[in-house]
Formats: C-alpha cells, structure tokens, sequence
C-alpha cells in the first residue's frame, strides 16, 4: 500500500517533499476522481473559439478527437505515454505557489497544506500537432464502396459545398466550424489540389484524381525525408531492410559489388548477422514502428511551410554507410515514408490503391531499383540463413522459428501435459526398472527379428 | 466381437500384476487360438510374452482378431475390484473402445460390471524362434523368487552358471559375495520341489537382478519355474500356466566385465 501514496491520484499526495516531511505520510488519500485530469500541450495563439471536437478518423473512420481553430487548421493529438516498466506521473501544481516558492515562504506552506494541486495516474501527455485537413476531407472525397464485391460508385463531380456537406454528416460536431470562413476556404483549396475541376456554371465542381492524390502524398513523403526520417524508423525500416547479410569469406570474394567487399571486410561489425535481422517487410511493420513516432507524423502532415521545428536529425556520420546502390537508400526512405502516411491516414480501400499506383511502372518515382536490391537482399539472407543453420549450432532459435514461438510454446504445453499423463500411468515397477543400469545389456531387438 | 469367460479370474489377476511392472501400456492381441501379448520394458532388454490358449477360458468365442490396448495400472484398478474366485468375462466389440469386464461371484450373485477405456498402442512384434537352450532348469519358483531376493541384497547382478554339477547362482558386491548352488534333486512326494538340469554343453551367464526380481512377481501363477539358457541369447523364464498357457520373460544377460 505504501507505493500507492506515491502513484495514487489522491490530493493529499499531491504535498511536495517540504511538506511531507512536516505533515508526515499520514493524511488520507482522496477518492480517485472519476474525470481525471489530462495534460494537453496545444499550439501557441490559438482562438479563443477553437475546440476539441470529435471527427472521423481518416484511417479507422472512427471517432477521434481533433483540436479545431476556426481561424488556423486543424491539430490532431498525439499521446506520449510513459513505459510501463517506469510508471511516472504529472505533478500539477498552481504555478504561482511554485514562482513565490523562494521569496514568499511563510505563505507556500500554509497554501501546501491544503490541497491544491494534483497527480495524474500516469504520465500521457497529449500534443497537439497540425494536420493537413485534406486527411479529413479524404473520406468525403473518396468514399468506401458499399459492400467489397461492389465497384466503386461512378465517380461524379460535385461541387465543394456537397463534400463539405459530407463530411459535416460523418462528423457533425464540425459543422459550426464549416460556417467560418478560413476553415472552408482552407478546406476547399486543399480538395482542389487533388482533384479534377470543372466550371459549372458559378460553381466549381470537383471529382477526386487518384493520381493527383498520390503526387500529394509523394510530395509529403519527400518533405517527410528531406529532414530524415525519425532515427528509430531510420535504423528499423532503412537500415535493417538494406542490411547485408555476413556470409562465409568465400561468399563475400563472390559478391557483385567490389566495393561491398571492402566494407564487408573493415567494417565488420556495421552490421548484424542475418539471423538477428528479422526481414523487414516495409509495409507489414510500418504501422508499428511508425506509431511511436511523432516528428514523422507531423512532418506528414502539416503543409503548410511555417512548419516550427524540424525534426531532430540523426548525425549520419556516426552510423555506418549503409551499403546499397546509389539511391537505393534514398528510395526506401520514400516508399517507408509513403507507406507511414498510408497507415496512418488514409482509409484502407484508398491506400490500397495509392500503393498499386505507385508500385506501377506509371508512377512519378521508379522503385525498380530499390525492388531488385530488396529482392536480391532477400535472396542473400536465406542463403546465410541456410548456411548458418547448417554450420552454427549454439543459435539454436532461427529467425523463422521466432515468429512461431506461441505454437511452439503451446506444443510444449502438450507435450508437458501428455506426460504428466503418461507419469501417471506408470507403475512402481516400471519406474524403479528405468534406474537398472543396462550397460552391457543388448536390446531385444538384437536378438529377435522383427515380424 | 470378443467373449472370453473365465472361471478364475484370479489367472488375468496376477497374469496383470506381474507384467504391470515392467510394462506400461500394452496389446492384448485376441483372435480365435486365445490372447496373446507381446511387449517390452522402456529400456527394450527384457521382453515379457503371454499366451493364454483358447482352452483356459470356457467359453471363449472371438469373430475377428483384435487388438486391445491397454494400460496396465489401469486393468490393475479394475482387476482389483474382482475377488480370486470370481468368474471374469471380458468381452469386447470388433473395433472396441472399451473392454467390458464382468464379475461373478458364484456365492452370492453378485454381478459387477466395468468398462475400461482403451487405447491405441504403436507396437512392433518380434519374431522369436524356437531355440534349442544349451541348459534348461526347472525348479520350483519359490525358490527361483528366494534365490534372486537374496543375492539381490548383495548386487546388481548375478552370474548363472549350469555345468553337470548343478547350476550355481553367484554374485559379489562391495559388502562381499555369496553363492546358491542347486542340484538336481528329485521329491517323490512333493514332485513340484523337483530341481531338474538339462545340459548339452555348460553355460555362464550374467543377468541384472532388479529384472529377474521383477520377473519372480510371476511366482504365484505357477508352483514351478524353467529357465533356458545358452551363451549369447536372452535368458527365457517361464511360467507355466493351465492348459499350454505360459508367461514368459526374455532378458538380454550383461555382457562385457563392469561390475
């Protein structure tokens, strides 16, 4: 129960050090509130009239909640939770107690003694962060089809006022925002960069271009790279996936690349053994690495090119050079960018297509090149996997059996139990038979032949 | 469909005690000349081998051969529930799942009924051909049983020596050694005393005495016991039963000195 007085979101405990040390750990906590308090870091100057409201999410379209400011854009959150190996916590605390702390002594502690600040149960902290709101307008544009096995409807154009409308259905708490001015003019300049447009008459209808879509997306993801891409999705997703896979010294002299051979061989530990690497599917672990990562996602999303601070950018000097053709490098950064942008804010049925699109031999950028590296990687990696399978005996795990550990554990289960079983159908004799020493003793089987 | 009826069920009672020790799970192998099961311990250097004929039980009816796998400390359970003079009927379908086992007691007409689950074994059959054993002694199994407990206090393993002399029983561990010598003896009166040696050519051999301790569990189904030796092969112990029933146990003798 002690740990409690310290995490508990009680008021009591809310007492600095000073005062504890005065009151002593006595008091009693108070009830857990049942609307605790949550930490919000918003953007600086925002209106008085912006809200916190619910929309759909682009991607799960389901309800999440978003910082709206008539006058500016929209900000989706960004949690920040603490590891659960090291519970933390927020102190709250009236900023004037602290700032009269030094000069005005006498009063702090008679203020401290009563309850005045609070400790959140955990330490999330929330972040506002800018979103391109052509995101949300995303599901007006591009609607799901009805049912999987249907077409998509025939795209009609439409004019702004009818997505606006649209989007006001799926999301209803944002239709008194759509009635101010900059948030639908910045709405309708954002549908009209991917879409195509037609004058009717004094309006201007739109229908969504798939391809003007995935130039957007493109444009973001370079943006996305051009200040590198987050230090951990760098080592994850670039890193690991251009990984050379260490073969035999016969292997490596038979390498294509001479200049691979030469770092091969002064750089030995640049880089992991195949069977540590885990084959990085860019596109299946993406949504996982990505979520943790912020500084992409605001990258990602904010267009507009006040954009505050640039992500921190890894000293790419320290880290070994990453051995790939040129470009290689610079093309996977892209497409594991895309792809983030992808999972995380477009819908599915849309995503899908985007990444057909851009794997086609039509789309703006070639990934050729970075696909047969990727393809000739893999070829290489099964290679040093079959021989380390042969020739390594104390890595008794490889890396395909890793992924299927749940089943192997469950077997073990099985395993355990029918022995357990089997245990109990054992006689007294039986069991002190298996102690008999049998040196020297033939089997049966010697003697008599089989039938 | 399997019925087999007998008198005694005090027969399949120590028939089970005594192989329920060295085996685990097992086959009774039925078809129309009677039961039969062949198995091995865990460390496959004794083999146990039960016929029990058709003519031992009355009646005994079996359409088609099966095989019923068994647990033997389960039969044990059930087998326990039965007294010595009662009458045992098993019986068993064509593809069983269960064995049927009834009880009566002919005394007071009591009928109990149980079924035993079964199960199914993997088991390989050995052939094994008829030998003619360098030297085979009958003597009455008592004193087989005494014998083996006795030099078992001593060792691990005895040395079985036959030569015209008689067959001598020899062991020696780290508290000292000992011997038991038998010749062959004839008692008019009591002929299951009876020691008997027959000899072609003499023979020594070293056997484990936990086995043959193991083997003796037999010693109440028969008043006497045979056993066949020749250099090279595994000792036969056998237990006669009614009828040309038998139990016999097979035991692959130590070779090389590690004692």
């Amino acid at each position: 129960m002690k740990t409690r007085a310290t995490k508990g979101s009680g008021k009591s405990a809310t007492e600095t050090p000073e005062s504890s040390k005065s009151t002593g750990p006595k008091i009693p906590l108070g009830a857990d509130s049942a609307n605790p308090l949550q930490l919000f870091i918003l953007p600086e100057g925002i209106s008085n009239e912006a809200r916190i409201i619910t929309l759909q999410n682009p991607r799960s379209l389901e309800e999440s909640r978003y910082l709206v400011c008539p006058e500016r854009e929209f900000y989706e959150f960004k949690a920040f939770t603490e590891p659960k190996t090291t519970p933390r916590s927020w102190l709250l605390s009236e900023a004037e107690i602290l700032g009269k702390y030094e000069t005005v002594e006498a009063e702090f502690v008679k203020k401290s003694t009563e309850p005045t600040g609070y400790v959140t149960r955990n330490a999330t902290l929330f972040i506002a962060t800018p979103i391109d709101s052509l995101f949300l307008i995303l599901p007006a544009l591009a609607p799901l089809p009805p049912s999987k096995n249907t077409e998509l409807p025939k795209k009609l154009f439409l004019s702004g006022d009818d997505y606006l409308e649209k989007l006001g259905f799926t999301s209803p708490q944002l239709n008194s925002f759509l009635r101010a001015e900059p948030i639908r003019a910045g709405l309708e300049k954002r549908i009209a960069t991917v879409c195509d447009r037609v004058e009717g008459g004094d309006e201007t209808m739109y229908r969504l271009n798939e391809e003007k879509l995935l130039d957007e997306m493109l444009k973001k993801a370079k943006k996305i790279i051009s200040s590198g891409l987050p230090a951990s999705m760098e080592e994850k997703l670039v890193r690991k996936a251009l990984d050379v896979p260490i073969l035999g010294i016969t292997r490596e002299q038979s390498l294509l690349n001479g200049d691979e051979v030469d770092t091969d061989l002064t750089q030995p530990g640049s880089r992991t053994p195949a069977a540590d690497t885990p084959d990085t599917q860019t596109t299946s672990s993406t949504d996982i690495a990505a979520s943790s990562f912020s500084e992409a996602s605001s990258a990602a999303t904010s267009f507009t090119e006040d954009f505050m601070a640039p992500p921190p950018i890894q000293n790419l000097k320290t880290l070994p050079i990453i051995n790939a053709p040129d470009g290689v490098a610079d093309l996977l950064r892209l497409r594991t960018a895309f792809f983030f942008i992808c999972s995380n804010y477009i819908a599915p049925h849309l995503s899908e297509t985007l990444k057909k699109m851009l794997s086609s031999s039509k789309s703006a950028v070639d990934f050729s090149p970075l696909d047969s590296h990727l393809a000739y990687l893999a070829k290489m990696r099964q290679e040093a996997a079959s021989m380390r399978s042969i020739a390594d005996f104390s890595r008794k795990r490889s890396m395909i059996e890793d992924e299927d550990s749940e089943t192997r554990a469950e077997k073990k289960r099985k395993k355990e139990e029918e022995e357990k079983r089997k245990k109990a159908g054992e006689s007294q004799g039986v069991k002190k038979l298996k102690k008999v020493n049998v040196t020297g003793m033939k089997k049966m089987s010697d003697f008599f032949k089989k039938k | 469909m399997l019925e087999a009826r007998l008198e005694q069920a005090d027969v399949l009672k120590k028939v089970v005690d005594a192989i329920k020790d060295l085996v685990q799970d097992c086959n009774f192998d039925c078809n129309d000349s009677g039961v039969a099961l062949q198995a091995m311990d865990n460390s496959h250097v004794a083999l146990v081998s039960m016929m029990l004929k058709a003519e031992t039980f009355s009646p005994y009816r079996c359409d088609r051969n099966v095989a019923l796998g068994v647990n033997l400390t389960s039969l044990t359970k059930v087998l326990r529930a039965a007294q010595n003079e009662d009458i045992l009927t098993i019986k068993a379908e064509d593809a069983p799942d269960v064995l049927n086992l009834v009880f009566e007691s002919s005394e007071n007409d009591r009928l109990s009924e149980y079924d035993l689950k079964l199960m199914d074994i993997d088991q390989e059959h050995l052939g094994i051909p008829d030998t003619e054993y360098a030297a085979t002694i009958t003597m009455p199994s008592t004193e087989f049983k005494r014998i083996c407990m006795d030099l078992m206090a001593l060792s691990e393993s005895v040395s079985i020596e036959a030569s015209k002399d008689g067959v001598k029983f020899s062991c020696s561990g780290d508290i000292g050694n000992g011997a038991v010598t038998l010749r062959s003896h004839n008692n008019v009166e009591k002929p299951e005393l009876n020691v008997e040696i027959e000899l072609t050519e003499p023979v020594s051999l070293t056997f484990s005495l936990k086995y043959l301790v193991n083997f003796c569990k037999a010693s109440g189904l028969s008043k006497s016991v045979k056993l066949c030796l020749s250099n090279e092969v595994p000792l036969l112990v056998e237990y006669a039963l009614a009828g040309s029933s038998y139990l016999r146990f097979y035991l692959a003798p130590k070779i090389g000195d590690d004692e």
